[in-house]
């Protein structure tokens, strides 16, 4: 493309006059050019030359012709047809202000998502109930036929990366434990210390951070998908509840399988702590069971699984929530599923600390 | 613009289609088609490079084999949900190819963008997202995504599917438009036949019994003179009796 650029008269219009062929990648110059000429009044853009003509440059010129910035003249054939329907649709060219950023709109907006969050778990935990209390009354209404299938894909199938993490947490431990222990001479407590903040504390833990990564993550991301794909919609106008149909089934399957999890993944770690004890300070497997029954009682153990349980519940919940909430497209799905996760290990932990105080409070 | 020759086309190897044999000169709107599942999407998919051709041989304006071609598609493409980026806004989809394939700054794209927006009819809705604009909204913007680099080919995938019959009109006119205007060639998916006689387009229909192309030609000729009995009865908005 050529530009060239001819000074009239003072007082008359500057005239740019086009040559060659206008492609796209021409448009920066074509519109530097424009905007530069027509800083001293209207600007005339004489295309006579032009032998070809974008639409990209189309969308360039019109809106400035519309505005009153430039006058188009010798327009030919080839061209015209081209220019006058983006004329025909053209808007003016319009610069966006970028609004300020101001705090107190930010708080209130803020604070009204903080609200309308609350107001959503809490609207869920009344249908949630309202839901529970009809499948006890009525089982026959829960599809067991999905919960079957999603006790294998969230318990069994999380099996394996429960153990190992569990089993490389009690290494962990019994590893940091024999090396401060042993500076005292109190070697042998390595087996209370492995076993009771495994059983008590961080099998569930760890069991549960897990299981948000994994379950809860996919609940919702599941739900979420099913609900920006109008599934949700779809199950509402068939008269069929979406926490019925959809929620009760995975709270179900997971509240079942976290405390199975938890054993599992604590009985992993007490392996882990056993092979360390017995490598690092040789104390022999027999003689640290031993230890172990004489530290952990049944209320340690019973803890442990109530606490699996809550937590089974507070991910199956959150990300049920989460995913039925979904606004948007993919990206909203991405957004409820981080939401999900970010939430519940929140929850998971505040719940963990409140546990802490209770059984403190009740000498558990 | 598109030569096909003994063309078989269809998924995984097995062909819906087979024997296709057309041209499609530059500047013609073509309407590709048949009832649902004779593979009228699986041909456009074919053209645009998505799926592999089984069999035979294909032009597509100047390429053979558009999926192996790395640089600037020569086309661009309406899907049939519009698949406009949910995390963008509509500006941000119609920049998106010319932030990709030009060196404009980003001032010049963002006026190109709204223009294009404009020109379908979406005038300052640049900045709302696709999860907020209704279906009709959605695919003029794909539409509009789908001109941003003035490419000389359009395929759209069934445009008035699900529309309204004012808005499914309004989308027929913006069709006639953009081939008077730009003198883009068109190549449209549809089973809508109010579209087709209003858009006057070549046919091309395909037949799943058939597995064959069974007519070409303008809806005129093809709906007095046509013997095979499912042009006629797509044309008629007959049921069809089984053969």
């Amino acid at each position: 493309m050529e530009i060239k650029t001819v000074e009239g008269a003072p007082g008359t219009a500057r005239r740019l006059v086009l040559g060659g062929s206008v492609g796209l990648e021409s448009l920066s110059d074509l519109r530097e050019r424009l905007d530069e000429a027509s800083v001293h009044g209207a600007v005339e853009l004489d295309l006579a030359g032009v032998g070809g003509f974008v639409g990209g440059a189309a969308a360039v010129v019109a809106p400035r012709v519309k505005a009153g910035a430039v006058r188009v003249l010798n327009v030919p054939e080839g061209v015209s047809s081209v220019l006058d329907l983006y004329l025909e649709r053209a808007a003016e060219p319009e610069r966006q202000a970028i609004p300020p950023m101001d705090l107190i709109p930010w708080l209130g907006e803020a604070a009204n998502e903080y609200r309308e969050r609350s107001m959503g778990m809490l609207a869920f935990l009344g249908e949630l109930g309202r839901s529970t209390v009809q499948a006890i009354r009525r089982p026959s209404t829960v599809r067991w036929q999905d919960v079957t299938s999603l006790l294998a894909r969230h318990g069994s199938d999380g099996l394996p990366i429960n153990a190992l993490i569990g089993f490389l947490m009690g290494l962990i431990t019994a590893f940091q434990a024999a090396v401060q222990l042993r500076k005292f001479g109190a070697d042998v407590f390595v087996a209370d210390l492995v076993g009771l903040s495994l059983t008590r504390e961080l099998g569930p833990l760890m069991m549960a951070i897990v299981l948000a990564g994994r379950s809860g993550a996919a609940i919702s991301a599941e739900l979420g998908t099913m609900k920006v794909g109008e599934e949700v919609d779809a199950l509402r106008v068939m008269g069929l509840d979406p926490v019925r149909f959809l929620v009760l089934p995975r709270m179900i399957a997971v509240t079942f399988v976290a405390p199975i999890l938890s054993i599992m993944s604590t009985l992993a770690g007490i392996s882990g702590g056993m092979l360390i004890a017995d490598g690092l300070l040789g104390i022999p497997f027999s003689a640290f069971i031993n230890s172990l029954e004489e530290a952990l009682g049944f209320a340690d153990v019973f803890t442990g699984i109530g606490k699996s349980l809550v937590f089974g519940i507070i991910v199956a919940m959150i990300a049920s929530q989460r995913g039925l909430a979904t606004r948007g497209g993919a990206e909203g799905v991405g957004r409820s599923t981080t939401a999900a996760v970010v939430t519940t290990l929140f929850a998971l932990i505040v719940a963990d600390a409140l546990f802490a105080i209770l059984f403190n409070m009740w000498g558990i | 613009m598109i030569e096909v020759h003994e063309l078989a086309i269809g998924y995984d190897g097995h062909a819906v289609q087979s024997k296709l044999t057309f041209e499609i000169p530059q500047g013609e709107l073509v309407a590709i088609l048949g009832g649902s599942g004779c593979g009228k999407t699986t041909l456009l998919r074919t053209l645009v490079g998505l799926l592999p051709v089984i069999s035979g041989s294909m032009r597509v304006a100047g390429s053979n084999n558009p999926a192996n071609d790395m640089g600037q598609p020569p086309f661009g493409v309406m899907f049939q949900m519009g698949a406009l980026f949910s995390s963008m806004t509509l500006e941000q989809n119609v920049s998106l190819p010319l932030e990709a394939w030009t060196d404009l700054d980003k001032d010049t794209i963002l006026e190109i963008a709204r223009a294009k927006l404009a020109l379908v009819g979406l005038d300052g809705q640049g900045g709302l997202s696709p999860a907020e604009i209704s279906g009709g909204m959605n695919k003029r913007a794909a539409i509009a995504r789908a001109m941003a680099l003035d490419p000389p080919l359009l395929f759209l995938d069934e445009p008035s599917a699900g529309l309204d019959p004012s808005t499914s009109a309004g989308l027929d006119e913006l069709i006639i438009s953009l081939r008077e205007g730009l003198g883009t060639t068109i190549v449209l998916v549809t089973h809508e036949l109010d579209s087709i006689l209003h858009l006057n387009a070549r046919c091309l229909m395909l037949d799943a019994e058939a597995g064959t192309l069974i007519a070409d030609g303008f809806p005129g000729e093809l709906q007095g003179d046509s013997t095979h009995p499912a042009v006629n009865a797509f044309f008629r908005r007959e049921m069809r009796a089984k053969t």
